[in-house]
């Protein structure tokens, strides 16, 4: 079995790279992406296991990149990471069906099983026949 | 003293004053009488007058009786000791009270609340009042007095001489009486440098005052010219010592000059007595009253100076507190953001640490990645030292530290500040920097407060745009003579013409919880560098502010 592939979407270089090398140092592959639409452009060919999703992204903000998925129809499990959020943003996130919402900065444990649940639930809901929620329209971008 | 025992302390106190001004007027008529012309019953100054003048000048009205009536006892003895006449006694104490009285009413009806004597105004008013006005009249009372009583047998002649040495008696005594008295309690004495120099000054004072008025030099060949040495000297206390100083050097003068005088020494004994006593009188009043009106002149002058000056640096001071209230409230607007700012390199080191960690279980250690984890940890722990140290300088309180002044190097830190908020309101920024701009002179804090509350502001203009149309235009460019300029463009609906000005008056704000006060502390901190900010609406919507600031020589408060 291929180990796991998480896509880290984080506008911050220093962030990618550190977060890239936790989760290759606990056995995964990691793929990077400095913006939304980059990580949605990529969906197009490849889809990871999981994404660790930054919240306050320039562009596309965390929340824009839920809505596009849910649209488009498209089935990640997402593990929300926030440096700074206004009061009932983690509500909204977890509402809209984010696997984990975390606040930075974080822990490597929680980082790894928020990530390793997040795949585990997702998997076990394929063996089910079951589908992984697709993530709800939020009313508010 | 005895008969003082049992009366409360206040009392005996309250005595202090009427019985020093009594001491004073009695050694005060003494002297006049002695300075009196060889065989005549002239004196060159009559200083009891002054004195009681003086004392009611710096008196509550309600207590001048204290003072009237503890100087007819020194007025009669002194009289009777001279042996004047009993009538002639009493019409003088009359003279002498009347003058000092009637001068005292009308110099503090004239002069304003509060009561400043070395004021322009005060010092005309006792010349005026005190000098010539009260003696003129009451001379002619007096001599009147003297001509029906048969014991004078020239009353226009005893009413001229009267009312001259009343006068400088006024001018030379009252100013220094009045200025000691109510020299404020603890006033500096003068520093070392300026005592030596009101030494060298006395010293030449005295010099070329006997010189001039004590060597017996007597006759016509005497050069009129003389008269004029001692002024150097009279100038130089006016304009270095103010009005103190010019009251205390005429007063010597006026002594030396009677001295002689009455000696048979000096310019003034050409004449016969009564003209040579009207000549001396006449060219000490004229030289007094010059003087001290030259000397409260120029003591207003710097009083004025020194009141702009205070005033100027209250405000300063002032501008800089609200200058750092706004600051920091600015910095409580950012504080989510600034959090954030902070979190990236903090959320970077510890998974940074943790994956090290993990790397060093394993083996074989790859070095090569342990040793990049290490400088990526430390290049991170730097940023979020920048972060606390520019936050730490924004809330610092003090004096702005003007420093040349790299603008677009604090226009992209101030951006980096305001980054984490400029991506929560989804605000795109566009950088508009005009390359190898010259340095200006300013104080860093202050004027990143500015850039941030126009960026702030820009932000706020535009919350009601489109996700995709709010774009912020951050621009720089040389501004010629003004130095340079640097412009924060919003795509917002703009400002309506009438207010465009506006915007910078205090208390005027379209934000439902804006106080008002940003934008007038902008400009008043862009102004105390020399700089201008003003507004302008763009073509394509949206408004634009722009700051100068000049390169050199700037006035940063």
């Amino acid at each position: 079995m291929s180990p796991t592939l998480v896509a880290v979407v984080d506008d911050e270089e220093s962030v990618r790279r550190a977060f890239r090398r936790l989760l290759l140092a606990a056995g995964m592959d990691v793929e990077t992406f400095a913006s939304g639409q980059e990580f949605l452009a990529s969906l197009q060919t490849r889809r990871p296991d999981c994404a660790v999703l930054d919240l306050s992204l320039p562009g596309l903000t965390g929340l824009d990149v839920l809505e596009r998925l849910a649209a488009a129809g498209v089935r990640v499990p997402i593990v929300m990471v926030s440096g700074h959020d206004q009061p009932g943003i983690a509500e909204l996130a977890l509402a809209a069906g984010v696997a984990a919402y975390l606040r930075k900065p974080l822990d490597d444990e929680s980082l790894l099983n928020a990530v390793a649940s997040a795949v585990r639930a997702a998997s076990r809901a394929a063996e089910h026949g079951t589908k992984v929620p697709l993530f709800r329209a939020l009313d508010d971008s | 003293m005895t008969a003082w025992v049992g009366l409360p302390g206040r009392t005996l106190w309250s005595l202090r004053a009427p019985a020093a001004v009594a001491a004073a007027y009695f050694l005060g008529s003494l002297l006049g009488l002695s300075l009196r012309f060889p065989g005549t019953q002239i004196s060159s100054i009559w200083p009891p007058n002054a004195i009681l003048l003086a004392a009611l000048l710096v008196t509550p009205r309600r207590r001048w009786w204290t003072h009237l009536l503890a100087v007819l006892p020194a007025h009669l003895a002194a009289q009777t000791l001279m042996g004047i006449p009993f009538p002639v006694v009493l019409i003088n104490f009359a003279g002498n009270v009347g003058d000092a009285l009637l001068g005292a009413l009308v110099i503090l009806q004239v002069i304003p609340e509060p009561r400043r004597f070395d004021s322009l105004r005060t010092v005309a008013a006792v010349m005026l009042f005190g000098g010539v006005l009260a003696p003129t009249l009451v001379s002619v009372a007096v001599g009147q007095l003297l001509a029906w009583t048969d014991l004078s047998t020239d009353p226009l002649l005893a009413w001229r001489l009267r009312l001259l040495t009343n006068t400088l008696a006024v001018l030379t005594l009252v100013p220094p009486i009045v200025l000691a008295a109510t020299r404020e309690r603890g006033a500096a004495a003068l520093p070392p440098p300026r005592s030596g120099e009101a030494g060298v000054l006395l010293t030449g004072l005295l010099v070329v005052g006997i010189f001039v008025f004590e060597l017996p030099r007597a006759g016509p060949q005497q050069s009129p010219l003389l008269l004029y040495l001692p002024q150097p000297f009279l100038l130089w206390a006016a304009v270095r010592f103010g009005l103190s100083g010019a009251s205390l050097s005429v007063l010597t003068l006026s002594g030396l000059a009677m001295w002689g005088t009455l000696q048979g020494y000096g310019p003034f004994t050409a004449q016969d007595p009564i003209a040579n006593a009207t000549s001396l009188v006449l060219y000490l009043n004229v030289t007094c009253a010059s003087l001290l009106l030259l000397a409260a002149a120029l003591e207003e002058r710097q009083s004025v100076e020194k009141q702009r000056r205070r005033v100027e640096q209250e405000a300063r001071a002032q501008r800089q507190e609200l200058a750092h209230l706004t600051r920091v409230a600015m910095l409580g607007e950012l504080s989510g953001a600034l959090a954030h700012e902070l979190n990236q390199p903090l959320t970077a080191i510890l998974s940074n640490a943790q994956a090290g960690q993990r790397l060093l279980a394993r083996e074989p250690v790859d070095l090569e990645e342990i040793r990049e984890i290490l400088r990526d940890i430390a290049a991170d722990d730097r940023r979020a030292g920048e972060i606390i140290h520019r936050l730490r300088a924004m809330l610092k309180k003090g004096d702005a530290k003007p420093a040349p002044l790299d603008l677009n190097e604090l226009a992209r830190k101030t951006l980096g500040l305001a980054h984490s908020d400029l991506i929560t309101r989804n605000v795109a920024v566009t950088l508009e920097l005009s390359p190898g701009l010259p340095l200006v002179y300013g104080d860093s804090v202050q004027i990143q407060q500015v850039l941030l509350n126009l960026i702030f502001n820009a932000c706020e203009a535009m919350s009601a745009n489109q996700a995709g149309e709010r774009c912020l235009v951050v621009m720089s460019a040389p501004a010629g003579k003004d130095g340079v300029r640097m412009s924060v463009a919003d795509h917002g609906t703009g400002i309506p013409p009438e207010a465009i000005e506006k915007v910078f008056e205090p208390f005027f704000t379209t934000k439902e919880q804006g106080l008002g006060l940003g934008l007038p502390i902008c400009r008043s901190l862009v102004e105390a560098h020399g700089g201008r900010l003003w507004a302008s609406n763009n073509d394509g919507g949206g408004a634009t502010f722009h700051l100068t600031l000049p390169l050199r020589e700037a006035t940063a408060s």
